[in-house]
This record gives structure tokens, C-alpha cells and sequence, in this order.
């Protein structure tokens, strides 16, 4: 009986826990398809900022990114019970569907099926509406000149130079070989320079 | 010289671009509107409530049901019980109308028009097992 007892009352000595790692994404998405309310709360802070910005960027409309947003965290609560840890992770499933929810806004806005590489957007009008100070007016000039790109354009440029994720992380989310991803951000570093080149005084960047 | 300053100008652009994107990235969002941050963590909750709430089980579907629709799942429903109901009135019709009738039915005219059959059939067409039975007895 006392041989018992020291077993099961005595384990052995262990160093002090470090302090605990915050749970994956993975164990979350677990926590929540298995009822814990908290863990969708936390998936959101982590997640919903980077979606929103990009979203942002991309559709050059908060309005528009806010529905989003809100769209693609609800496609990943969908998808929570059914999740595959070792197929994706979820800030690149996020920015995948993040990227198609933008194309449908823009296809709905057109109000048809049409080439969304064929037709260059014209800039934002609200765009230079507040070009007052300079920082906005680098802000919306930067914004302005993205709105010019074709739509797989200005995704792969913010995905690349405002997300920096790699080509073939890119490659992953657009679903294109790396290849295409580097003419894609070559071309439309390219568009955008000269949307900029007249704009260097305006925006504070001097000659020489 | 103009070769120079143009690819000098386009170093300019490319650079200005950089830092564009530079401030761009120092000025994404890190948190999301309350609003919006209320918005998807109730579709959250909605989703796993309406997750949570159990489907109705076969158990809960037999337990509003009446005697006729409990024996008619345990037959196997409607189209059982029609194949059921089609046998056993063609079995009551043969047994009321008799053979004759079941040679004379349509699609069984050329059985009955054989001469085997026929010939067959008239052989014992006068006896029943009653009366053989009872022969048999005596």
C-alpha cells in the first residue's frame, strides 16, 4: 500500500515549465469546431487585421474589404471541422480566399463575366480628393497607381511588396506557376514607376 | 547625357516606388474595426451553434410516428407496401376467378391457345383434390 501510494504521489523532479507558447492556428481551428468561443476571438486578432489590409489594397475600397473580410472568416469557421493541418496553413488558405473574394466583388461590380487582366482600372476618384498633406497624398498616390494594374497585377505586386510573401508562396495563393507570378510583379512595378514619374515633386521625392 | 539622366529619372521612379511601398507596410492594419471584429466572431458563435444543435435521428423520427406509419417504415415504406398490396390482389383474383381465367388474362393468350396446354389441362379439368382425396380414402 505505501509502495503504491510513493508511486503515484511522487513524480519525478522536472525544471520549471516555460512559459506556455501560444496555441497554434491549427489547434485553434481544433478549439473551435469543438465549441470553444474563445478560440475564434483569437483566430480573428490574428488573422482579420492581415486580410482586411490587403483586402484594402486590392479593392481600394475599406467598404468593400470590410465585407471581405468578414466573408473569408466565415468561410474559415465553415471549413473548421473538416480542417487538414498538413494541406495548407491558415494565413495562406486566408489570403487564397481572400484573393477570389476580390475577383468576385470586381466581377459583380462589372456586372458580368470579363477578363479581369484585359481592362486596367481607372484611378480611384476619391483617390486625390484628399491630397492635402503629404504623406496622404503619397498614401492615395501609391493607391491610385495600384488601381491602374490589372486586377492579377495588383494582386501579385501587394502580395509581393506590401505583404512580402515570396513568388512562390504567391504562386501557391493566385494558384500560377513562380514564373508567371515574376511577370506579373515586373510588370506592374513597371506600370506603377510611370504612374509615379510625374508625381516626384508633388509627393516630396526630389531630383538628384 | 540624355540616356544617362532618363535611366538616372527611372532609378528615381523605382526608388520612389520602394519607399511607397516601404510606408505601405508600416501602415497596415493591426487590429480590424470593433464592428467589424463583433461581426465575425457572432458568425463564429453561429456557426458553432448551429453545428452544436443535433440533427434529428432516425430513434426521433420513429418516436412522433402512428402505429399505421410505424408499420408502414417497418415494411419498408410506400413502395413496399405497393409491390405488398399488388401480389396479394392478384392472388385473390386467381383464387376467386380460378385458372381458367389466369390462361384467358392478357399476354397469356398464346399459353393458353397451345394445344398442350390445353389438351393438358382438359385431362384434369373435371378433377379437383377433394374428390380425388376422397377416392383415395374409399
Amino acid at each position: 500500500m505505501m509502495g503504491f501510494g510513493r508511486a503515484a504521489s511522487a513524480p519525478a523532479p522536472r525544471a520549471p515549465a516555460p512559459a506556455e507558447a501560444p496555441a497554434s492556428d491549427d489547434a485553434l481551428l481544433v478549439l473551435y469546431a469543438n465549441g470553444d468561443p474563445a478560440a475564434a476571438t483569437e483566430l480573428t486578432r490574428r488573422h482579420a487585421p492581415r486580410v482586411l489590409g490587403v483586402a484594402t489594397r486590392v479593392l481600394g475600397s475599406r467598404a468593400e474589404a470590410e465585407d471581405v473580410t468578414q466573408d473569408a472568416m466565415l468561410r474559415l469557421w465553415k471549413v473548421a471541422p473538416d480542417w487538414r493541418p498538413s494541406e495548407a496553413q491558415v494565413s495562406t488558405w486566408l489570403y487564397r480566399v481572400t484573393m477570389n473574394l476580390c475577383i468576385d466583388v470586381k466581377r459583380k461590380a462589372r456586372g458580368g463575366h470579363v477578363d479581369l487582366d484585359a481592362i486596367p482600372e481607372p484611378p480611384d476618384p476619391a483617390a486625390g480628393a484628399a491630397e492635402t498633406l503629404q504623406n496622404s497624398a503619397r498614401h492615395d498616390a501609391l493607391q491610385a497607381a495600384l488601381m491602374t494594374l490589372p486586377e492579377r497585377q495588383r494582386q501579385a505586386v501587394v502580395l509581393r511588396h506590401i505583404e512580402e510573401l515570396t513568388n512562390p508562396e504567391i504562386a501557391g495563393i493566385m494558384e500560377i506557376s513562380v514564373e508567371a507570378v515574376e511577370s506579373l510583379t515586373a510588370r506592374g512595378k513597371r506600370t506603377l514607376a510611370k504612374a509615379l514619374a510625374g508625381r516626384r515633386e508633388e509627393l516630396g521625392y526630389q531630383d538628384g | 547625357m540624355a540616356d544617362r539622366e532618363n535611366h538616372q529619372n527611372q532609378q528615381q521612379d523605382v526608388d520612389a516606388l520602394e519607399t511607397l511601398f516601404a510606408e505601405a507596410r508600416a501602415t497596415r492594419p493591426d487590429t480590424v474595426p470593433d464592428g467589424l471584429m463583433s461581426s465575425i466572431t457572432a458568425a463564429a458563435a453561429a456557426e458553432q451553434a448551429l453545428r452544436a444543435t443535433p440533427t434529428p435521428g432516425p430513434a426521433a423520427a420513429n418516436r412522433n410516428r402512428s402505429p399505421l406509419g410505424l408499420l408502414l417504415a417497418a415494411l419498408g415504406g410506400w413502395p413496399a407496401v405497393g409491390g405488398l398490396v399488388a401480389a396479394s390482389c392478384t392472388g385473390l383474383w386467381i383464387g376467386v376467378a380460378g385458372p381458367e381465367a389466369l390462361l384467358g388474362a392478357p399476354g397469356l393468350d398464346s399459353l393458353a391457345a397451345s394445344a398442350t396446354v390445353s389438351a393438358d389441362y382438359a385431362a384434369y379439368e373435371t378433377f379437383d383434390l377433394a374428390s380425388v382425396l376422397a377416392e383415395d380414402v374409399q
